[in-house]
């Protein structure tokens, strides 16, 4: 079931409130309990199957988590043993049904065999909902978390809100607020979640969807070995990433904001990240929970294996500024490459997701060594601060935007094709009735070798308008945490010790004029659903 | 927390005022026709947003339309004929334009024609058909929204459920934002005259767009446009058609609407539709012409076969005067021609031609009546035609471009 679609926004979410509310007024437990079924019916609706196969999962991986409780102090390692068999059935779990018929595809790329690709349906969620598993495995593992149930457990994994597409949660920061929340209906709880479902139902439908038709012809004609013209392969690539920007964005505001309903406060799963000024930024930026788990779980197990090794070699311990060039490559290039290469196959089994995992991987190493010299190369802090918010800024934008195209096309020949335009090696086309249009710029731009084409006018106005507009909102505007800051819309987060003033002047309040605003949103939110679309992070 | 309270309320109605007016704002605009409502001047009598929503609105129109006569076709009969031409015979009245664009010709006319004679009314099918449609076998298009709204599903069966599309329409076109933006850009463009796309309620469209363009671009350039599109796929015929044999494709679906008109006691006018020369040299050259006579040879088998003095088959694929007027160099932006849009739309006033043709006998140089007895004839006479015109272009034939003035005598003839 979409967040988007008719059935969810009138049918299911009004009545797992209105049962939520009514059975937490007798008890808190029953609420929760009809909280967790109405969660696995939503999980069941697109296909009852994915049931059958959540259902094991889960319970293998609760008596796991209790042999780790069991073993974890009087036997360390029986219980290294079970946190390893966990970890391996969650891949093994996760790869079956997403990585199969890409490996199947490789061999036979690479050994010229001739194995059989059979289509396996991948779970609704399976690669977050793995991620929470394993994270939850290794935090019972590390003593992190000590009590937990049947019933806990299968509220943590199911609860609806972040089932599908994150954000990727962990039982230690769920379950305490589960344990404390009343069930019953909160007024301030409604009218914030109000304002963020309908905010990122707003960016879903207004401002991400209209894209999609802009972008995918551009992409389908790459993948054919069409150039597209530097103006279209511009095109492509930074509308795919504000499409992918405010579907992903749109979609995280959604799930703050049905868990809010139920008074649960999820993590802050993405921040404005087109503002960063550099790439490590970026990522604490853009899907913030999925960087927090890669770091966490891969990055500084690796990197603390590798400093073990180096200085069990006798090795200087690699200390800031004096890291050696060996040192930056074994125990922060490695690490980061290998963390990134496991995000890009996590976001999809492919070549175009592993070049894209290494190209910011590549983009991180470049902004560790930057942090590493520029004290060498650049006097002054103060000074640097202030050029890195312009030209960092730059330069992660026009890496981001490179990258993303390497996401969005169906292979890396499409995506190659695309940076060719990008750089002007196909030539420039416009359509011929633009070019027509465009009066006295007319015969300049052909003087410059611009040509005619018979590609729609409409389409790459459309376009430019839509990305002109969408970059003003996405750079210009507080996002929808900033403005709501002050009632702590994602767990934790806080209104900053100086707000900017349009921050202030754009805070969120429960007034007539924000209401009749958040409805006129809602509305248009509302009326926008005939066409339904999924959520691009719905398929990872 | 009472602040909370009152801004949940405040919201609630809020959200429920603004839908409500939406809606309302949508029914009385009726961006799309769908439903019986007045056109008010300043509001909404030009109808520019059917432009993408063709098939929707068509099939409510016809209902309300009652014609007798429905006039079959894609995007070259939408454009190009018109319902309320005074050549319709007074026993044709009142006629439907049923063409619609986008589409494909296998795909629309059987369907066009099931629905119109379901309307209850429908005595004359004068179908409009594309020689190009006949070189290739349109692929199977079902459980389409456009096919679900109607009443008989593509394999001629009724259809069991054609009410939950409808209310799905009705839905749609009411309670949604791209319907509000169409509402609004129909009350903008009233002041736009003959620039608007408009469509009116007998189904005859206005050629807003390609008028549009030709200003915009010149008729040169976007013969051009359709030149490239015709050109790409021309491989594609060629690699299909050099291993056919038997009659031409999609001419089953002409087998299948003859029958059907039988059945249904509904007289039939096949008409094929005129091209510009320039369009007929593209398929020359592409070696396609044997089949082109091919598709008028079939043509007039079926029609000979059904032995039907209702069922008429007519071809208007020559190099007539009409068909041959001279376009401006690239680059002119004002000078117009005066037949078609570009090489297979033909104008409203070749329509007309058309029709006067074949309800008339006028002019007697345009077009002919297809039987298997004098099909033979007509072949060799378009292809002397051909053989004329090729000599009047012969530098434009060494250069691989047909953008040449035809000579003085037919081109002042068909001025007339």
């Amino acid at each position: 079931m979409l967040f988007n679609s008719y059935e969810f926004i009138f049918a299911f979410l009004p009545v797992t409130l209105l049962g939520f509310y009514i059975l937490g007024e007798r008890r808190r437990d029953w609420a929760l309990l009809w909280l967790t079924a109405a969660s696995l019916f939503f999980y069941a609706w697109w296909r009852p199957v994915n049931v059958l196969l959540i259902a094991p999962s889960i319970l293998i991986n609760l008596g796991a988590a209790r042999l780790l409780e069991r073993y974890r102090v009087t036997q360390p390692a029986k219980a290294r043993l079970v946190l390893i068999c966990g970890i391996i059935f969650n891949l093994c779990f996760l790869g079956y049904f997403k990585y199969t018929m890409f490996l199947r595809g490789a061999v036979n790329d690479v050994f010229g065999t001739d194995l059989v690709l059979t289509h396996i349906i991948l779970p609704l969620g399976i690669s977050f909902i793995t991620f929470q598993k394993i994270a939850f495995l290794a935090d019972v593992h590390a003593g992190r978390v000590t009590a937990f149930t049947l019933r806990e457990y299968a509220l943590f994994v199911l609860f609806f809100p972040q089932l599908i597409a994150g954000p990727i949660v962990h039982y230690r920061e769920m379950m305490p607020q589960f344990r404390a929340i009343t069930a019953r209906f909160n007024a301030e709880d409604a009218s914030v979640g109000v304002t963020l479902f309908f905010m990122g139902l707003g960016k879903k439908l207004l401002f991400a969807d209209p894209l999609a038709p802009i972008v995918a012809p551009l992409y389908a004609q790459a993948a054919k070995g069409g150039g597209l013209g530097v103006f279209d392969g511009w095109i492509a690539a930074l509308g795919f990433l504000l499409q992918v920007y405010f579907d992903f964005s749109g979609y995280s505001e959604m799930a703050l904001g049905l868990a809010r309903f139920f008074g649960i406060k999820l993590p802050v799963n993405f921040n404005s990240p087109l503002k960063a000024s550099s790439i490590v930024d970026y990522w604490l930026r853009w899907h913030a929970t999925l960087t927090r788990f890669l770091t966490a779980y891969i990055y500084n197990p690796l990197t603390l294996r590798f400093t073990r090794k180096w200085m069990a070699k006798g090795r200087p311990a690699p200390v800031g500024r004096e890291m050696t060039v060996s040192a930056f490559v074994i125990l922060l290039m490695i690490p980061t490459l290998i963390t990134m290469f496991i995000s890009g196959v996590w976001h999809g089994a492919g070549y175009t997701f592993i070049i894209f995992g290494l190209m910011h991987g590549t983009y991180i190493c470049v902004n560790h060594a930057w942090r590493q010299i520029k004290s060498r190369v650049w006097a002054g802090a103060k000074n640097h601060e202030r050029a890195q918010k312009v030209v960092g800024w730059f330069l992660t934008f026009f890496a981001v935007v490179f990258a993303i195209v390497m996401f969005r096309a169906p292979t890396v020949a499409g995506a190659v094709s695309v940076w060719r335009d990008m750089l002007g090696f196909h030539g420039a086309t416009l359509p011929s009735g633009v070019l027509a249009r465009l009066g006295p710029m007319t015969g300049w731009l052909q003087s410059m070798g611009v040509r005619p084409d018979a590609s729609s006018g409409a389409l790459l106005m459309e376009g430019t308008i839509r990305i002109a507009v969408l970059m003003a909102v996405v750079l210009c505007l507080p996002n929808t945490l900033e403005m709501l800051a002050r009632y702590e819309p994602a767990l934790g987060f806080k209104p900053a010790k100086q707000e900017r003033w349009l921050v202030r002047r754009a805070g969120w309040s429960a007034s007539a004029p924000w209401a009749v605003g958040m409805a006129a949103v809602a509305a248009f939110g509302l009326l926008s659903l005939g066409q339904l679309s999924e959520f691009l992070y719905w398929q990872f | 927390m009472r602040s909370q309270t009152r801004f949940l309320l405040v919201w609630a109605a809020a959200l429920v005022a603004i839908v409500a007016l939406v809606a309302a704002v949508n029914v009385v605009v009726n961006p799309y026709d769908l439903f019986d409502m007045p056109r008010l001047a300043g509001v909404n009598v030009l109808k520019p947003a059917i432009k993408n929503h063709a098939a929707l609105t068509k099939a409510y129109q016809i209902e309300r339309a009652r014609p007798v006569t429905a006039v079959l076709g894609t995007s070259r009969a939408y454009l190009g004929v018109d319902s309320a031409s005074p050549n319709w015979p007074d026993d044709y009245r009142p006629v439907y334009n049923y063409g619609l664009p986008g589409t494909t010709m296998g795909r629309s006319l059987l369907r066009e024609l099931r629905e119109a004679w379901s309307t209850g009314h429908v005595r004359h099918a004068v179908a409009f058909l594309d020689f190009p449609a006949f070189f290739a076998p349109d692929p199977p298009a079902r459980g389409e929204e456009d096919e679900l709204r109607l009443r008989f599903l593509d394999d001629g069966s009724p259809n069991p459920d054609p009410r939950s599309q409808r209310l799905r329409d009705t839905f749609l076109s009411v309670f949604t934002l791209a319907a509000l933006s169409d509402s609004v850009t129909t009350i903008l463009s009233q002041r736009g005259g003959d620039r608007v796309l408009d469509l009116r309620a007998d189904g005859t469209s206005t050629d807003a767009d390609f008028a549009n363009a030709a200003r915009a671009e010149g008729m040169n350039a976007v013969f051009s446009q359709k030149d490239e599109f015709d050109l790409a796929r021309i491989g594609g015929f060629q690699r299909l058609l050099a291993d056919w044999h038997g009659p031409m494709p999609n001419m089953n679906l002409i087998e299948e609407m003859i029958r059907f008109c039988r059945a249904h006691d509904i007289s039939l006018t096949l008409i094929l539709a005129s091209s510009h020369a320039d369009a007929l040299e593209i398929y020359r050259r592409g070696g396609l012409w044997p089949r082109v006579e091919q598709i008028k040879v079939d043509l007039a088998d079926l029609v000979t076969k059904a032995n039907d003095p209702s069922i008429t088959a007519w071809d208007f694929v020559e190099y007539a005067p009409w068909t041959t007027e001279a376009l401006p160099p690239p680059g002119d932006r004002t000078t117009p021609i005066r037949w078609f849009w570009e090489p297979v739309h033909f104008k409203r006033a070749l329509g007309e031609v058309m029709l006067q043709r074949v309800f008339h006998g006028m002019p007697a140089g345009f077009g002919a009546k297809l039987t298997a007895a004098t099909v033979d004839a007509r072949n060799q006479f378009v292809r002397d035609q051909q053989r004329a015109f090729l000599g009047w272009h012969l530098a434009c034939e060494t250069n691989q471009e047909f953008k040449c003035a035809p000579p003085a005598g037919p081109a002042a003839e068909a001025s007339r």
